[in-house]
């Protein structure tokens, strides 16, 4: 499977310039994706419109060559295979347990109860968090949040799966558990992009680098050979 | 900053019985104490529930005690109401206050005390359903009970929200803490001000960040969920 | 019982309260009537008042969701918003906050029955997570505190605002809506114990003096936040308040 941008522009209303300008990019399944750039500089714009919640103004996003059709029965098949999982956790839990959150993605996509239940099980399993499906949701640690997010997100067994800026709030421990989990999701066949401004991880990790500057890309291509140059603010020395 | 009721009311030895149960054992007893209406009926209300509390729920006898004394303490003042009489010419024991006569009398008194224990007695049993039903049990039963199904999901959303913003303001009032934002009564009323539409603000933001959420779900209008009955309960 | 009996009752009785009065400074008692405060006759006529209030209001959002799915969450969020603002610290002359602050943004903003159902909910979850009010006294504080007060501010609102400067309308509207919860939860204490000689006036007179010695002050500081809280929001928020349907006075 692919997903495809070709020469997206996507505006905010009532914004000037474009948050997004003339941006293309191609992922693959399972291919691990790093998604850099400064504050601002418009990949929570991207993600967002990989998932159809924004409509490119101009170009298309396209899911195997067809390009995406914005109605309801065009928007439920995308939201289908891409997932996003955003910043803070709590803006996508919504219920006050981690069952229930979890099954609320499987039931939209119209699934019956018995394999709502069986995906949250699934989903919870893959995620490490069987033994917690039944704690109330405002008791999970920031770790155990951000598992959660994502298994809410994995029980709807996305193709493609957008992290934006997840990992910033956990410690070393949980960031590393959590990044085994995507390496797995990523073996297993589904894509996964990640929005972060950790270089070091970047460079470990990624198979294939965007970096966005002002809503252009500004270099995309192998972490071995995008990631230099003086533009890079992890290889100046010591700041101090 | 979390609500201590809350976390006991999922950390005692009934938080898996069946909401029916704990609500029909309080309820009963509620409407024992209020229907009955007999200072002895209410202490031995009081007694059991307080047992029920603390030796079969198992909830630490100190936290129930202090639940207890400050619910009292707000009975005395609403109590005291009853307790003082006014009349035109004076009373035994009474005083003059504006051209009335303040006093207590031995019916009144007994009447304030009949109502303090009615009212102690409820509130224990209140505080046995409180201190031992996870709100979430209690939402789904209403469910079941046929409660209009708009209600209860509001329920399960202000009951998740208060969480989020309870942490948000505890943060906020962290950041005017170390700022000196509450070292005056004037400094107060205005960092609670502040943290007050900070808060409001905050709150319709996320309410905009969850919208996007749950559209990137699928979402097509209704926030169904599987029922909480058939969660999978691990033993710890 | 002898006089010098009486005397010795309510002298322990007052002792007894000067002890409270620790806690209760501490924290002030809210309006909330406290579970079996009322007796079941009194409960239930005060169910009943709220109640067509609670029917239309659960009508009202049964449409708002249909038309505007996503109202749902915003309605969440300021049920949220006016429960946890009883946390809010305050200066310690009038203790913690009532939520006529919340339930009157309710009103606002989603009109006087939708916000009696969330003034319901949250005084629910008042009862079950912070023990302040009851489950039978429901019908009894969602009159005083989620129905008059909001709507009281509501119409002072509605009424001045093009007249009179925002901030005095906005003082005017909370404090009265404060000040108006006060006298009805007094009259239902009255009249559900009436004085055994003074009759209903006699024992108003009584509650309503007790209640005055919190009330009348948390009315003010009340007034002044809310004067505040809408200040900092037309600053920082104005677009935000806009989008809420909140035009410019
Ligand atoms: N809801 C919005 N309305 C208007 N402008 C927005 C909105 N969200 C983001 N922007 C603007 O779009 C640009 C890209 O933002 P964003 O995609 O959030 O960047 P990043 O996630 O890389 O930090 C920024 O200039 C930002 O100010
Ligand atoms: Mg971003």
């Amino acid at each position: 499977m692919k997903l495809t941008f070709r020469d997206v522009h996507v505006a905010y209303p009532g914004r000037e310039t474009p948050a997004l300008i003339g941006v293309n990019i191609e992922i693959a399944a399972g291919q691990r994706v790093a998604l850099v750039g400064r504050n601002g500089s418009g990949k929570s714009t991207l993600i967002l419109t990989a998932n159809g919640i924004l409509r490119p103004q101009q170009g298309a996003v396209m899911l195997d060559g067809q390009p995406v059709q914005y109605d309801r029965r065009g928007l439920a098949a995308l939201r289908r295979c891409v997932g996003v999982v955003f910043q803070d956790p709590d803006d996508q839990l919504f219920t006050a347990n981690v069952y229930q959150d979890l099954s609320l993605g499987p039931l939209n996509l119209g699934l019956s109860q018995a394999e709502a239940r069986q995906r949250v099980l699934q989903a919870a399993e893959q995620c490490g968090l069987s033994h917690l499906l039944d704690r109330p949701t405002h008791s999970l640690s920031g770790g155990e949040k951000a598992r959660a997010a994502i298994a809410g997100v994995l029980a709807m067994t996305p193709r493609f799966l957008f992290v934006d800026e997840l990992l910033h709030h956990l410690d070393p421990w949980v960031r590393r558990e959590v990044l085994r989990l995507l390496c797995d999701l990523a073996s297993a066949g589904c894509a996964v992009v990640l929005a972060t401004h950790d270089w070091a991880l970047v460079r470990t990790w990624a198979q294939h680098v965007i970096w966005l500057e002002a809503g252009r890309i500004f270099r995309q291509g192998h972490p071995s050979a995008v990631l230099t140059g003086p533009e890079c603010p992890d290889l100046e020395g010591a700041p101090c | 900053m979390g609500l201590q009721i809350d976390a006991f009311a999922y950390a005692n030895r009934l938080s898996r019985l069946h909401p029916a149960y704990k609500a029909g054992c309080s309820l009963l007893a509620l409407c024992a104490c209020l229907v009955l209406d007999r200072p002895l009926a209410s202490v031995i209300v009081l007694v059991l529930m307080l047992a029920l509390t603390t030796v079969w729920a198992g909830v630490p006898w100190r936290a129930v005690a202090k639940l207890l004394f400050a619910e009292g303490s707000f009975l005395l003042a609403g109590v005291l109401g009853i307790a003082l009489t006014v009349s035109p010419s004076p009373t035994p024991g009474s005083v003059s206050v504006g051209g009335m006569w303040v006093g207590v009398s031995a019916q009144s008194l007994a009447q304030a005390v009949a109502v303090f224990l009615r009212a102690l007695g409820s509130v224990a049993a209140l505080n046995f359903l409180a201190l031992t039903t996870p709100v979430p049990d209690l939402l789904e039963w209403l469910r079941r009970l046929r409660v209009p199904e708009v209600l209860v999901e509001l329920m399960g959303l202000i009951y998740r929200f208060t969480f989020v913003l309870l942490d948000s303001l505890g943060h906020m009032t962290l950041a005017h803490e170390v700022r000196l934002g509450f070292a005056s009564q004037r400094a107060t009323l205005r960092s609670a001000a502040l943290i007050g539409a900070n808060l409001f603000i905050q709150a319709f933001r996320r309410s905009q960040r969850l919208e996007v959420a749950l559209r990137s779900r699928a979402w097509n209008g209704s926030l169904r969920v599987l029922p909480w009955q058939d969660a999978p309960r691990p033993q710890r | 019982m002898t006089r010098r009996h009486v005397f010795q009752v309510s002298l322990t009785l007052l002792v007894l309260l000067g002890l409270s009065a620790q806690p209760a400074l501490a924290k002030p008692p809210q309006m909330h009537i406290m579970e079996g405060f009322l007796p079941p006759l009194w409960a239930a006529l005060w169910f009943a008042v709220a109640l067509p209030f609670w029917v239309i209001g659960i009508v009202q959002i049964q449409r708002l969701t249909r038309e505007k799915p996503e109202a749902r969450l915003l309605l969440g969020l300021a049920g949220a918003f006016a429960f946890v603002l009883s946390a809010l610290k305050l200066p310690s002359v009038t203790g913690s906050c009532s939520h006529p602050t919340g339930t009157g943004l309710g009103a606002i903003l989603f009109g006087p029955f939708i916000s009696s159902v969330l003034g319901g909910i949250v005084l629910l979850f008042q009862a079950l997570l912070l023990a302040h009010g009851g489950l039978t006294t429901l019908g009894a504080n969602a009159v005083s505190m989620g129905i008059v007060g909001p709507i009281a501010g509501w119409l002072v609102w509605r009424g001045l605002r093009s007249r009179l400067n925002e901030g005095v309308v906005v003082f005017l509207a909370a404090a009265l809506a404060n000040l108006l919860t006060y006298v009805v939860t007094s009259g239902q204490l009255a009249v559900a114990h009436p004085d055994p000689a003074g009759g209903v006036a006699a024992s108003f007179a009584k509650f309503g003096a007790i209640f005055a010695l919190t009330q009348i002050p948390l009315a003010i500081s009340e007034g002044l936040l809310t004067v505040l809280i809408f200040r900092a929001l037309r600053q920082n928020a104005p677009a935000e308040l806009r989008a809420l349907g909140v035009q410019e006075a």
